[in-house]
This record gives structure tokens, sequence and C-alpha cells, in this order.
């Protein structure tokens, strides 16, 4: 039995381009550039790039309805329609300066962007019937889940004028309200009546230690800052999410596995050292720190029951190598 | 066989591809009738004109010749000859030690003798040729003896060849000179090829507009048409003959090409540009004092520092975004109600980046962690048309900076003094070419 991350069902070009794809749904026109042989410059695509003037604007449409981003009194505006009733219109967060997708889950609608040319990405949450935002919150690599129930993201710091940042993986649920989204915050800190917590939201998945959990994510020595390397990306059923993290000079595949909505807080995470990530690198990249190198966007996971693959283009995509992790290497995350 | 008479001497010569040459001869008296002479082309390697000259006979010589690779050189002809009969006497080569990176040949050119004697009647020279053969990259000296012997006379010769070839000297990459020493014969021109091998993409070659002759020189690289990579070898070819003289540069450390990037420019979001309504926050005086004192401030621009980390107030000096600091966990039992790390600002003297270097406006970078770009590690920035747009420092972190390339081989974000409540208000610096510098 093999099951695909994403929409992906055949080879590596198709995993690639599941990955791809869960960036956004303006970032699709990807597919036909994920076979090896392709220059890089074939990579660029103006969807996937910060341009608030000349980006696409996004939309969702299922069930008669639709949501559109439009652009609005110098800003960014939802608008909705459907389901018998008038045209509704919410304006949208005003760091966001370019939209990249909408989603549906629910009676709620998710629209991610981006407020900066460092990608800094914000979603807002957005009432449906209402078209009320009814929370919002800044991250990093903001991957929606394909059912938009969940959103997985890297905790926000700013994007520049900081030093030792980490990636601090977390997961918002969007059937949740804003307060049972910051649940977690550490105690003795306060929440903030006046201001709504932009940066401190979602559950913890990794690194997932307790004491961790709310750590800075700022000024942390390089030796113990955790690094993405790769997106965030989920499986097709939205029960599975993967990334690889970086550590010092240790890379890990990281696996996060719900048992479902009911039980959201279950999160299993494991593991796995790759002590031969360097084979997914060009030749020259020989550790772990020269593997950043790699394009975000040029990573994808492939399921299969008994290993995952992980799967680059390296050489400015001239050549795609894969890792097979087993899966009796992945260990359980100790909390 | 061709024949050429020049100032008044006859010389015939055909080996090669050479179309003709002249000779002249000094000559040793052996006896009252028996003398030698020797004769030597001088400036082997032009195909235009080659002049032969005379030597001074020594009873044992020593030559030094730059030749071409592939190219058979004439080192050195004799003749015996009797002034009173005109009669000549080739005599005979014996190579005592044979050369190693080429081979050698003796043959007879026919020479009249420029002293005086038997004019108009050509001698048979016995001469010896060499021709460079080895392939090896480096290898730039030979050497090897032969002793000429008549009936009379006996001469022996140390020839010291020194294969033409190319010192690659250095590549600046801040002006795109390649400094070249061009060793070979004085009177051969030719261009310049100049490749690129690296990592994971070798350059395309590139050839210069004109040619060049032996000696010092430069040749002019477009730096543009380098491509990302590192590279960590330059080799230079010299048009000078069928198998060209070549040279290799390999850098200690690689020349490491950015190419083609992206320069979006971020700012330190100025209160007094911003427009709006206020909001109250906290401003906190250090992190180890810990005092929070109610401030208030521009909405707009405490979102700013919140998102680019750092501030100019209009009444608090410069601000840095309580989430850029260790906030939270210094002034954890300080916090007074209300006050949270994403509503609170912490108070600097300077604009720092990751790199703990105040930023420079116009000069400071950031790139994206594992960029291979070390804190303070120079760009040399250029224009497409080769010229030099300026050099700037890597001084701060871009976390996002490994994608949204732009449909260039990178993105780095360029800090910029523009006054502006944010940095969308800036604009792009633009695309430029990029390499580090050392």
């Amino acid at each position: 039995m093999t099951q695909h991350w994403q929409r992906s069902t055949h080879g590596i070009a198709s995993v690639v381009l599941a990955t791809i794809a869960a960036l956004g749904s303006c970032m699709t026109t990807l597919a036909v550039q994920a076979a090896p042989g392709i220059p890089v410059v074939a990579l660029r695509t103006s969807g996937g790039l910060f341009d608030p003037e000349a980006a696409a604007l996004p939309s969702w449409e299922g069930d008669g309805e639709s949501a559109s981003v439009v652009r609005r009194d110098g800003g960014l505006a939802l608008h909705i329609e459907g389901g018998g009733r008038p045209g509704l219109r919410a304006a949208l967060p005003e760091e966001m300066l370019q939209a990249t997708g909408v989603f549906r889950s629910g009676q709620k609608l998710v629209v991610t962007g981006w407020m900066n040319g460092a990608l800094a990405g914000v979603v807002a949450i957005v009432d449906a019937r209402t078209a009320q935002i009814v929370d919002r919150f800044w991250g990093y690599a903001v991957s929606v889940s394909p059912d938009a129930a969940a959103v997985a993201f890297v905790r926000f710091h700013p994007s520049y004028l900081v030093t030792g940042s980490e990636s601090q993986y977390r997961v918002y649920r969007t059937a949740r309200s804003p307060a049972e989204n910051r649940l977690d915050l550490p105690a003795g800190w306060a929440t903030g009546e006046r201001h709504v917590p932009l940066r401190d939201v979602g559950q913890a998945l990794y690194p997932l230690k307790r004491d961790e959990r709310w750590r800075d994510n700022v000024e942390v020595p390089d030796a113990l800052a955790h690094q993405r390397l790769s997106p965030l990306s989920w499986s097709a059923d939205g029960r599975r999410l993967a990334f690889l993290d970086r550590q010092g000079e240790s890379v890990s595949v990281v696996v996060a596995e719900w048992a479902g909505e009911s039980t959201a807080d279950r999160v299993s995470v494991k593991a796995a050292v790759l002590a031969d990530y360097s084979t997914l690198c060009t030749d020259r990249m020989t550790t772990a720190a020269n593997c950043a190198h790699l394009p975000a966007e040029a990573m994808g996971f492939e399921w299969r029951t008994d290993a995952l693959t992980v799967t680059a283009m390296t050489g400015g995509g001239s050549a795609t190598r894969s890792l097979r992790v087993p899966q009796t290497l992945l260990r359980p995350v100790a909390e | 066989m061709r024949s050429t008479r020049l100032a008044g001497v006859v010389l015939s010569v055909s080996f090669l591809c050479f179309s003709a040459a002249s000779a002249s001869a000094n000559c040793l008296s052996l006896s009252a009738e028996r003398k030698a002479c020797a004769a030597f082309l001088q400036n082997p390697g032009s195909q235009t004109a080659r002049t032969a000259r005379a030597r001074t006979v020594r009873p044992q010589g020593l030559w030094s010749q730059t030749v071409l690779p592939e190219i058979e050189t004439w080192m050195l002809g004799w003749v015996e000859y009797n002034p009173a009969s005109c009669t000549g006497d080739s005599g005979n080569w014996a190579v005592t030690t044979p050369a190693v990176r080429g081979t050698t040949r003796t043959g007879i050119e026919m020479l009249e003798l420029d002293n005086g004697d038997c004019v108009g009647v050509l001698f048979p020279f016995n001469v010896m040729f060499y021709t460079w053969t080895d392939a090896t990259d480096g290898v730039t000296s030979d050497l090897f003896r032969a002793t000429w012997s008549s009936l009379s006379h006996s001469s022996a010769e140390t020839f010291q060849l020194t294969k033409a070839h190319v010192n690659v000297r250095g590549f600046d990459l801040t002006n795109g000179l390649v400094d070249l020493e061009l060793v070979g014969p004085s009177d051969v021109v030719g261009a310049l090829k100049a490749t690129f091998s690296g990592s994971p993409v070798d350059a395309v070659p590139q050839v210069s507009q004109g040619v060049y002759p032996a000696g010092v020189t430069s040749m002019l690289i477009d730096r543009t048409a380098l491509r990302r990579s590192d590279y960590n070898s330059l080799r230079v070819n010299w048009s000078v003959s069928p198998t060209p003289p070549t040279g290799r540069l390999e850098p200690v450390q690689p020349w490491q090409v950015l190419g083609q990037v992206r320069y979006s420019q971020y700012n330190v979001p100025d209160e007094s540009a911003c427009t709006g309504g206020t909001g109250d926050y906290y401003v906190v005086d250090s992190l180890t004092a810990c005092n929070f004192a109610p401030a208030v401030l521009s909405a707009r621009f405490a979102r700013q520092v919140n998102l680019n980390g750092t501030g100019v107030s209009a009444s608090h000096g410069t601000l840095k975004s309580g989430a850029a600091t260790r906030l939270g966990s210094a002034c954890a039992g300080s916090f007074p109600p209300g006050a949270t790390v994403d509503n609170s600002f912490v108070q600097v003297p300077d604009v720092r980046g990751s790199c703990n270097a105040v930023l420079v406006p116009d000069v400071s970078l950031a790139v994206a962690r594992g960029a291979g770009i070390a804190c303070g590690r120079r760009l040399q920035l250029v224009q497409t048309s080769n010229a030099n747009f300026g050099v700037r420092a890597r001084h701060d972190l871009c976390p996002a900076c490994s994608r949204d390339f732009g449909g260039t081989e990178g993105h780095i974000d360029h800090f910029s003094g523009a006054t502006a409540c944010s940095s969308n208000a800036v604009g792009d610096l633009g695309n430029y070419w990029s390499a580090q510098l050392r």
C-alpha cells in the first residue's frame, strides 16, 4: 500500500509538485517544472514571488459559494458570495500585502498571505457567514492542510534585526476559537486584553520538550537553534505533517501524526536523524549547513508503508535526488 | 622548397608551414682549408617572418628557446666547408641527453653563407629540430643535449626549452580583470579564452575582443555571464597555435558567484512617516533593569517594528520589538498587567542586525541563513553592463530569502536608509549580479 503526500500519484515529479502546491494555489504552475533537466530559471514564476502590485489574487470556490481576494481602498479584502446571501466583504489585515491562498474549512475561510519580502506570513481566519475576521496570526512557512482544518507554521519572529532566530513548529486549528488556539501560553505570561498575540499561537509540534515549547525563538545559539530545511508538507488526508529540521550539523525528518480532530491535541511526533542527508545535496554541499542551500520549494515527501522518501532537486534543478528513510528509524520525540 | 633573398643572403627552407626565412652565418676557421658555420633561426615561433641570424661560433653552446606546443622548431644548424672549393660537410648530430617533453629530429637545410665566402653557393646545414609533444598541464620546461661532429670539428650543445604558456596570476572580482603573463615567442599574438569551472555549473567560455602579444597583460571578464556557482578553477587559452598555450589558476578559496540576485529592501520603520491612529504600548529601558513604561505609539509603527525588528520612534529613541529580544524570559517577572512581548518595545542605542553589527544604510545586507555568506562578508554588486554598482556587506539575516528569487538566482534584502513607515514603501533596489569578495 502506498500513500502519497498531498495529491501526488506518480513518480518523483509529482511528489515535488505536491509540496509546492501546498504553498498556495498561485504556485501550482510549477508542476511542469519538476522534472530533471529543466534550467533553474524555469523554477521561477511570478505567482511565487513577493510582488504585491502584480501578484495574482487567489480565490476559493465550492458548494455554490466563492471567496475571492480583491483590492480595496489600497489594501486587500475578501469578497464572499453565494449561499443565497448578498455579497459580503471583509477587509483583510493591513499587514497582508500579498495574498497567497484562500481555503475553506466548515464555516471558516482561511486566507494566507505575505507581509514583506522576507515572506513573513500572515493568516486571517474569516467567518464565512458574517465576513468578520475572527482571528489572525503571523508565522513563516505557512502550510494549510488539504481540508483547511489545520494550519502548520513556524512561530513568528521579526523578519530582520534579530540574532539567532530559530524555527519552532506549531499548528493552528481552524475550528477552534482564538482563545482555544492560545491555551498553550506559558504560565505567568499575560495574554494581553488589548492585544491579541499574533506570534504566540497554536499547538507546539517541535521542539516538543515542555521546557522548550515557549522558549525564545531569537538569540538562540547557532548550535542549538532548530532551522527549517523544507516546506511543511501535509499528507493528503491531513493526518500527517512532515518536514526537515536542522539543529547544528544534525538534520532530521520530523513527522507529526494526529488520530483525528477529536483528539487533535494528541499528536504523535516522530523524528529520524538523517545521517546521510548530504546525499540530497550537490557534491560540494557536504555539510548540513551547506545543504541549507537547497531551495525549500524543491523538496517533497512520499510516504510508503515501510518508508518515507525525501526528494530534493539540486544543482539548480538539474538533478533530482532522493533519500529513503525506513519507518523503523522514526522514533517518538520525547516530551 | 622555396628560396628568397633578403639582405643579400639567400636561404632556402621548407618545413612545416613556414613560408620563408633568411639566414646568415658567422663562421669559425678550423684550418687554412676548413671552416665551420652555425646558423639558427631567431623568433622561431613566428609563422609570418622568420629571420635567421648567425651565431658566434663557440665550442659549446647553451641555447634557450621558447617553443609553441606541437610546432616543430629550428634549434641549430651546422655545416663545415672548404672556402676554396666551396664544398660542404653536413656532419652528424648525436643526441647525448634526450628530450623528455618532446621529440627531436635532424634534417638538411640548404643555406647560403653571408661571410663573403662562396657567394651563390648553397651549403647543406645539418639542422636540429625540436617539437614539444607533452600535454601535461603545468609542465613548461625541457632540456636536451646534442653534439654535432664533422670531419674537423665537434660542438656540444645544450638546448633549454620553455613551452609557451599562460601564467594566470589572479582574478579580481572587483573589476573583472584576469591578471596574466603570456609566456611565448615575442612575435606572436593571439586571442584569449577564459573558462571558469565550478560547482554546480561551469561557466560559458569567454573570448577576448582583441589579440594579445607575449608579456604581462589583463583580460576583462564579463562577470554578469557567470552564473551562480562556486568556481574553483580558471583556465586561460592563448590562441597562438593549433594547440594553444594554456594556464590555470585554482584559488585557495573558490570564487563564490551568486549570479543575478534580486535585492529587495527593508528599512527601520520611522514613526514620523507612519500615518493612522495610535495605541497604548510599553517601552522597556533594558533587559536587565526591566522597567516597563506606558507609551503611546503609532499603531502602524508598532506593527512594523514587530514585523521588521527595530524602529525609530518619535519620542523614545530606537526601539526593538520585544519579540526580537529575550524580553519574555529576561523580564518574565516584571511584565505589568496588559504588557506582552508583542506590545512591548525595548530601547536600544543603535540598530543592529543578526551579526551584532550596527547596520549601515545602503551598505548592509540581510541574507538567508545557510546561504554561505558569513557575517561581514562583502559582496560586489554589478550592473548588467558589467560596470560596478557598489560593494555591500552582510550584517543581518533574512529568514525567507532562500526563496522569492523573482526570476534571478538569489534573493537578498538590502538595508535602506529611506525614511518610511514600512519596507513596502521603499521598494526593491533591483537585480544585480553579485559575488562574494574575500
